[in-house]
């Protein structure tokens, strides 16, 4: 009889569910999908029944539930804040306090009621050791060095341990107030991005600026130790106290206030952004040196919301001193949901583990799938035009080629990816090559900030040839940044050189910087998602077929959303993207929809509906 | 100001409404009829009580208008009181322990780096550290305490009051806060 694990991580933010069955994932989704509320900290109760779907078994068949993280450890941590901090922080207080009071003190009562038909007791684990591990037990390593690195769990804010076989084993962390993911998400929110969600723009910000504040932070805010722990001077900083993340002092050393949301972005964020990464860059190079130190290895395995720092990630990749390097795609906390249930699979139950290749994530491709007759009566219902095409390699044709005519292209094809990068399953693709693309896509598909680069997907087999990465990396999950060779860049004229200095970064943006502009950020960097058939199937045969029209193996990769929106979910969700944006092409499944073939009345539909579709999302 | 918009009343607790209510106007009743001097004055308000508890039992809907009045009333009751609540737990409580010192450390030589102990699955039915008598029991009122024993926290005994009565007073219907708030969840 098999057994039923289901794990749970909410009420911060990014709520989840993962479940597995016999130590094998079954399925796991973010609830932001399903709500459409982007990293929607609610009870995951869609990703729950779906999880569940999934498994074919109902609530009442579980044989454990857990959740995330200890409540009564951050409980304690939330108090000793306070009691660091009073009289300071009644403001704080006042929200956190009822928060508690009435979900977080009572968490088993919550998933009863998310879970009614479950009998048995829930069980909670520590969150570094959910976040470690998401990390290790996934990968492909019978045993390696965890690194875990984030804002904040309980207590503790990173993490170093090792994994062997089915056991994890954490040794050191760090403990708040002091974190890396704090110092990132404070020069997040200094710059005008959402806390939580925009720190992934600040790491895009970076390579436009130059790390001038690098001394500034660390003679005053950050004492950064060799080991690559950090003191924090918590008089920089509000978010132990109060509803900011920095206070009025971080803002008198950096020459004002924080900049407002959606306004314009100067000079000085470009190098507060070049300054925070590259010092995140040094904490996470010193921290991995510190765990081989300590544990050897040749392996590293990471997770926590910093591991999604894909430059860092790619530096350490090249710089040692780990010859391997497996990142778990969820890294943040929608991942601590597989690693709970992971964990009591291994730990309490004691179960042997074998590890898999390339690894046991199954391309993170865990989330919910439609099929094509479900997909075919809504298109009918909605009176779209299409094409149905039985033969994927017709299918597969057709798209290539409106590719290569720099169409861009709506692809909703398998389950939904489970992390927040965009794999090859709900994305928006695009042709590399074009000199356009970029703004094209940044302005009129997803109506966000110009400076934002776009990701490649290439053909594994070419990736060394296009990329500096050595033959045998491989980095399916998008969580590895490296340059553009040598070979494909392109010279700067003197005209160029003026254009990048220009303060409108649509000017710097229109500079062609190699021979696939699209995806070369102004660094000459991209964050690459390498593609192979067996993990990616289909995805695979496209950009196959692309690369014998073309001669390129490579596409842009960008996710299937507009700015703020989570990722697609429903087929609804991806044709109502498609009609109020300038989308070319939708094609979802085996249905290929042309937007000059849409009715008439659609299309006018589409452009009314736009206004209000962006209204609902704002730029984060 | 805020608009609520409450959703259709359950059938019993249009009853329970009726029944609170027919008892609040017997008593009152009774307590007018006795300071008016009434010779039998009990029986005024049990007969009034009685016709209301019939009605209200038997035509429950009749009362969901003053129904909806009175949750409104209390959710801004709520939330007014709630404030108060808060700020008293604040400086009542948590201020005066909070001169004696916090476990949060700052301090770290050389590293910042600390050891720290792998938990055994011996600790996963608690929402703690530790395992411990009572970690388990699912409701709060009853675990909250012999975590505070266990501990070492004891003095957040002080905020149990303080939780129960902003569980009761507290009528968001869903968790509404700042982008910008980082660690306090």
């Amino acid at each position: 009889m098999s057994i039923y694990i289901l794990g749970i991580s909410a009420f911060y933010h990014d709520s989840a569910a993962a479940l597995i069955r016999d130590g094998e994932i079954v399925a796991a989704a973010q609830e932001e999908r399903f709500t459409r509320r982007k990293a929607d900290a609610g009870f995951p109760s869609g990703a729950v029944r779906y999880c569940l779907e999934q498994g074919g078994i109902t609530a009442g068949e579980l044989d454990q539930v857990v959740f995330y993280e200890k409540p009564l450890s951050k409980f304690e941590r939330l108090l000793e804040t306070y009691l660091a901090f009073a009289p300071e922080g009644m403001e704080s207080f006042q929200i956190a306090f009822p928060l508690w009071a009435k979900h977080r003190l009572q968490i088993s009562r919550e998933i009863k009621q998310g879970l009614p038909a479950f009998s048995g007791k829930p069980l909670f684990v520590n969150h570094h050791e959910s976040h470690a591990a998401s990390a290790f037990f996934p990968s492909p390593y019978q045993e390696a060095t965890i690194l875990t690195l984030d804002a904040v769990g309980e207590w503790g804010t990173s993490s170093i341990g090792t994994g062997q076989e089915n056991k994890i084993t954490l040794s050191h962390e760090m403990r708040f107030p002091h974190s890396v993911g704090m110092l990132y998400s404070a020069f997040t929110y200094y710059t005008g991005f959402k806390v939580n969600s925009g720190e992934y723009k600040l790491m895009g910000l970076a390579p436009y600026g130059k790390p001038k504040y690098v001394d500034v932070i660390l003679q005053n805010i950050l004492d950064l130790k060799g080991d690559g722990s950090v003191r924090l001077d918590m008089k920089y900083f509000r978010y132990c106290q109060g509803l900011t993340m920095t206070s009025d002092k971080f803002h008198g050393l950096f020459g004002g206030p924080p900049r407002k949301p959606e306004s314009v972005i100067t000079q000085k964020e470009m190098d507060l952004a070049a300054s925070v990464q590259a010092i995140t860059e040094e904490i996470v190079l010193r921290s991995a040196r510190h765990a081989h130190q300590l544990h050897g290895g040749r392996n590293l395995v990471m997770a926590g919301g910093v591991a999604l720092n894909c430059v860092a990630n790619g530096r350490l990749r090249r710089e040692g001193p780990f010859e391997k390097i497996w990142v778990q795609p969820a890294a943040g906390d929608a991942g601590g949901a597989l690693g709970a249930a992971l964990l009591v699979w291994y730990h309490k139950l004691e179960n042997p583990r074998r590890p898999r290749l390339p690894d046991a994530q199954r391309a993170s491709s865990l989330g919910p799938s439609f099929a094509s007759a479900e997909i075919g009566r809504f298109l009918d219902g909605e009176g779209a035009r299409y094409e149905y095409f039985e033969d994927e390699s017709l299918l597969v044709d057709r798209v290539a080629a409106m590719l290569a005519q720099e169409r861009v292209i709506g692809w909703f094809h398998g389950p939904a990816e489970f992390g927040p990068r965009a794999l090859g399953q709900r994305s928006i693709l695009g042709d590399a090559r074009s000199g356009t693309m970029q703004q094209t896509m940044n302005a009129k598909i997803k109506f966000r900030e110009s400076f934002r680069p776009f990701a490649p997907s290439v053909l594994r087999e070419f990736a060394d040839q296009i990329f500096e990465m050595r033959p045998e990396d491989d980095t399916a999950y998008m969580l590895f940044v490296a340059p553009v060779r040598q070979s494909l860049r392109t010279p700067l004229s003197e005209e160029d050189l003026v254009k990048m200095e220009d303060p409108d970064l649509r000017v710097r943006v229109s500079v062609s910087r190699s021979t696939l502009p699209a995806i070369t950020h102004v660094d000459y960097s991209a964050r690459i998602q390498t593609v192979d058939e067996e993990q990616h199937g289909r995805y695979y045969r496209l950009i196959r077929r692309f690369y014998e029209f073309t001669g390129c193996p490579v596409i842009i990769n960008t996710s299937f959303n507009i700015r703020g929106e989570p990722i697609v979910h429903l087929p609804e969700d991806a044709y109502q993207c498609f009609l109020a944006t300038d989308m070319d092409c939708l094609v979802l499944e085996n249905y290929v929809l042309i937007k000059e073939d849409q009715p008439q009345g659609l299309r006018d539909a589409g452009k009314r509906y736009r206004s209000s579709y962006m209204s609902t999302f704002s730029l984060d | 100001m805020a608009v609520f918009i409450l959703p259709p009343p359950r059938r019993a607790r249009l009853h329970a409404f009726a029944l609170v209510q027919s008892v609040c106007v017997g008593v009152l009743v009774t307590l007018l009829a006795r300071a008016a001097g009434m010779r039998y004055y009990v029986l005024p308000g049990i007969i009034l009580g009685l016709l209301m508890i019939l009605y209200g039992m038997g035509r429950p809907q009749a009362t969901e208008r003053l129904y909806r009045l009175w949750t409104r009333w209390a959710e801004y009751y709520g939330r007014w009181a709630k404030g108060y609540v808060l700020r008293i737990c604040y400086n009542v409580v948590l201020t005066p322990v909070a001169s004696i010192g916090s476990r949060m450390t700052g301090e770290g030589g050389d590293s910042m780096w600390v050891p720290r102990p792998t938990l055994s699955p011996l600790t996963y039915g608690s929402q703690y550290d530790l395992a411990y008598p009572g970690c388990s029991l699912r409701h709060f009122v009853i675990s909250y305490p012999a975590w505070a024993y266990k501990s070492g926290n004891l003095w957040a005994l002080g905020l149990l009051p303080f939780l129960l009565l902003i569980a009761a007073l507290d009528h968001e219907k869903k968790e509404s806060y700042s982008g910008h708030i980082y660690t306090l969840f």
